[in-house]
């Protein structure tokens, strides 16, 4: 890809770039700079992250032995709920696309801006009064139905701020909505003369099925909410069966959208993969039409699968052979881009660099993650695991070892790029080496307490499950420095961290060839596009071939 | 220029003249399904009610969200929804039809 500007051109007048260009608060608040909005949504996330991260904190005390210590069972309930409504909706739905995703696809196609800026600002103050509303929750007193909602409980027994809480959560789904709509739009609309969609990088094609995917079924989680509040305060039948209601139909519509967010918070994920292997390992991606096929595959089967959450409902049996069958069907595009990932570093000059460490992490834990779910789609496992550990341990494998490790490493990436700053690379590949093992240790005893019986959502349990537990609990105290330590040192590279160059490491990419930080308007000249993504070799040669200046690269920054 | 005004005025008439006749038929189409929701058909009650539900999104979709005048990329975006609402539909069904003592 290259850039238009000609040698021999006179040199711009200076400017300053989107972080200079206003210093007011007023103008961050009222801000339609996309790479702005994504630092709004980076300060936000990070709060939640940090707000659920003290709740499951406190579980996890609870947990460390086994006759409930430290908790009531009421607060108990109430704090893990708080932790999965925040953690999904307010930390993981958003993480990726609503600040990466803001900040780099514009600049990845070639664009100013994204297609609606205002509606960018407005998805994110809709974020915000959603966030209100959790919090309030919180203070009032909390609510306990876990971040599922499901009915009867929610609309006939729970006495805890149902409404609230849902609220947030109904709120927040129109943000998502919103974002998704400005993507798609951004993506058809804006991509630079020569950005064909065959060119675009894997991280807006990610961006691109992220957003059908909350555009298609955060309505669906708006209406359950709806119907749950219709039910519990207007007294409608709906889902109350002694009035031709049916609880399970809740569980349907919940999770008719809350399977697709499962993808919503991989999907990114993977994209921010597919830039960080091959730029580690300078080589091409291995099989970049299939990924991209494939990732429309995963977006689209995403939709297919949501009833093996429900095999012990009472769902019918026909049904969960129907469920069980699609959930393993989506497994083959899944194992496609993990093949191809592995594929991308044969024959490559791998640098172990901490957005590289994060993204082999990302892999490993995804994998782990993906063929545990295997397990869960086969409906006699799942009847035997069904509320146990074992699924607690395969969802954070996907969500927190596969999302989270890859949030970081996307942090790690690009944040020359946002800031225009290096950070000590030797404490960021610390931290990936310990938010690895730190992971591993809360969450694979998980799978075995699991697997021998332990349920989840109880806080007290048998004495024969505290060794599980200890050690979980003592991996939760090691994963949370390592989700400290770079909140420290990225702080200290804003003020005393290298100047970083447009491109430190000599990545193939639109946004590598402004300046870092970039200017409000992302080019001074319009990009025009000429080539495939990720060309870090010549075809059908090894990495080794290239020119003494690309194999250098990064060593120029 | 007053005939350019003109022919956008006329316009904007047969606009406004369009999109209240179309409302007018959704109020109509609401009060014939609460009124048919009162008669006793047994099964058809409910078949009648999701008809008319089919009419009425229809209609928003055809005039209110202007798919009749749109190009083929905003009806296949908007043809998505319907297939993705009819695969939501179908295995809801899937279950909810073939459970204990239903087949």
């Amino acid at each position: 890809m290259t850039d238009a500007a000609l040698a021999g051109e006179l040199p711009f007048p200076p400017r300053p770039d989107y972080l200079r260009a206003g210093s007011t608060l007023l103008s961050w608040l009222a801000t339609t700079d996309h790479k702005r909005i994504a630092i709004l949504y980076a300060l936000t996330i990070t709060v939640f992250f940090f707000m659920g991260g003290a709740a499951i904190t406190a579980v996890r005390v609870e947990l460390f032995v086994p006759n409930g210590w430290f908790l009531t069972s009421d607060t108990y309930n109430r704090l893990f709920s708080f932790h999965g409504i925040i953690m999904v909706w307010f930390f993981l739905v958003p993480s990726i696309p609503n600040t990466f995703g803001n900040f780099l696809l514009p600049l990845m196609i070639g664009a100013p801006d994204v297609a609606f800026p205002r509606l960018n600002l407005f998805s994110w103050y809709l974020t915000l009064v959603g966030g209100i509303f959790a919090v309030y929750t919180l203070v009032a007193g909390g609510v306990d139905t876990g971040w599922t909602f499901y009915t009867p409980f929610s609309t006939m027994f729970s006495n805890t701020h149902v409404l609230t809480a849902a609220a947030a959560v109904f709120v927040v789904g129109f943000a998502s909505i919103a974002t998704g709509v400005n993507f798609i739009a951004t993506t058809h609309m804006l991509r630079a003369p020569g950005m064909t969609w065959f060119r675009l990088p894997m991280f807006v094609w990610s961006i691109y099925a992220t957003s059908i995917v909350m555009v298609l079924s955060t309505p669906v989680l708006a209406i359950s909410l709806m119907l749950v509040i219709a039910e519990r305060w207007l007294g409608l039948p709906i889902f109350d069966p002694a009035r031709g209601g049916d609880p399970i139909l809740f569980q349907h519509l919940f999770w008719f959208y809350s399977h697709p967010a499962v993808y919503i918070m991989v999907l990114p994920a993977m994209g921010v993969v597919s830039e960080i292997i091959p730029c580690f390992a300078r080589r091409r991606l291995f099989g970049y039409d299939f990924m991209v096929y494939a990732i429309i595959a995963i977006a689209g089967i995403g939709f297919f699968v949501w009833g093996h959450h429900m095999f012990v409902s009472g769902q019918s049996p026909y049904a969960s052979l129907i469920f069980s069958f699609l959930s393993f069907v989506i497994a083959v595009p899944s194992a496609i881009k993990v093949f191809n990932w592995t594929a991308s570093l044969y024959r490559g000059q791998i640098s172990f660099n901490s957005p590289m460490i994060y993204a082999l992490g990302f892999v490993g834990l995804f994998t782990t993650g993906g063929l545990s779910g295997l397990f869960l789609a086969s409906i006699p496992v799942d009847v035997h695991v069904t509320d146990t550990y074992f699924v607690v341990a395969h969802f954070h494998y996907i969500m927190v070892g596969g999302s989270v490790s890859a949030f970081f490493g996307a942090l790690h990436f690009w944040w020359p790029k946002i800031t225009g700053k290096m950070y000590p690379e030797s404490w960021a590949q610390f931290a990936a080496i310990t938010m690895y093992f730190g992971f591993n240790m809360t969450f694979l005893p998980q799978f075995v307490a699991g697997y021998l019986g332990m349920p989840r959502r109880y806080h007290t349990y048998p004495a024969e499950f505290q060794v599980y537990n200890v050690m979980s609990s003592a991996g939760a105290a090691v994963l949370a420095a390592a989700y400290l330590l770079p909140l420290v040192y990225l702080m200290w590279s804003l003020f005393h961290g290298a100047r970083a160059s447009n491109n430190p490491w000599g990545a193939t990419g639109l946004e590598w060839t402004t300046t870092s930080p970039p200017p409000p308007h992302n080019f001074d000249l319009q990009p025009l596009v000429d080539r495939a993504p990720y060309q870090y070799h010549a075809e059908g040669e090894s990495a080794g071939s290239d020119a003494p200046e690309v194999q250098n690269a990064r060593s120029l920054r | 220029m007053s005939a350019d005004r003109g022919r956008q005025e006329g316009w904007l008439l047969r606009l406004w003249l369009r999109n209240a006749l179309v409302w007018a038929a959704l109020l109509g189409l609401l009060v014939l399904s609460m009124f048919l929701a009162y008669i006793p058909m047994g099964p058809v009650t409910v078949t009648s009610g999701v008809a008319i539900a089919v009419i009425k999104s229809s209609l928003v979709l055809v005039f209110f969200m202007e798919l009749i005048r749109s190009r083929a990329l905003i009806r296949i975006a908007a043809l998505a929804g319907l297939v993705f609402v009819g695969v939501m539909f179908a295995l809801t069904l899937a279950d909810v039809l073939t459970r204990s003592g239903k087949i």
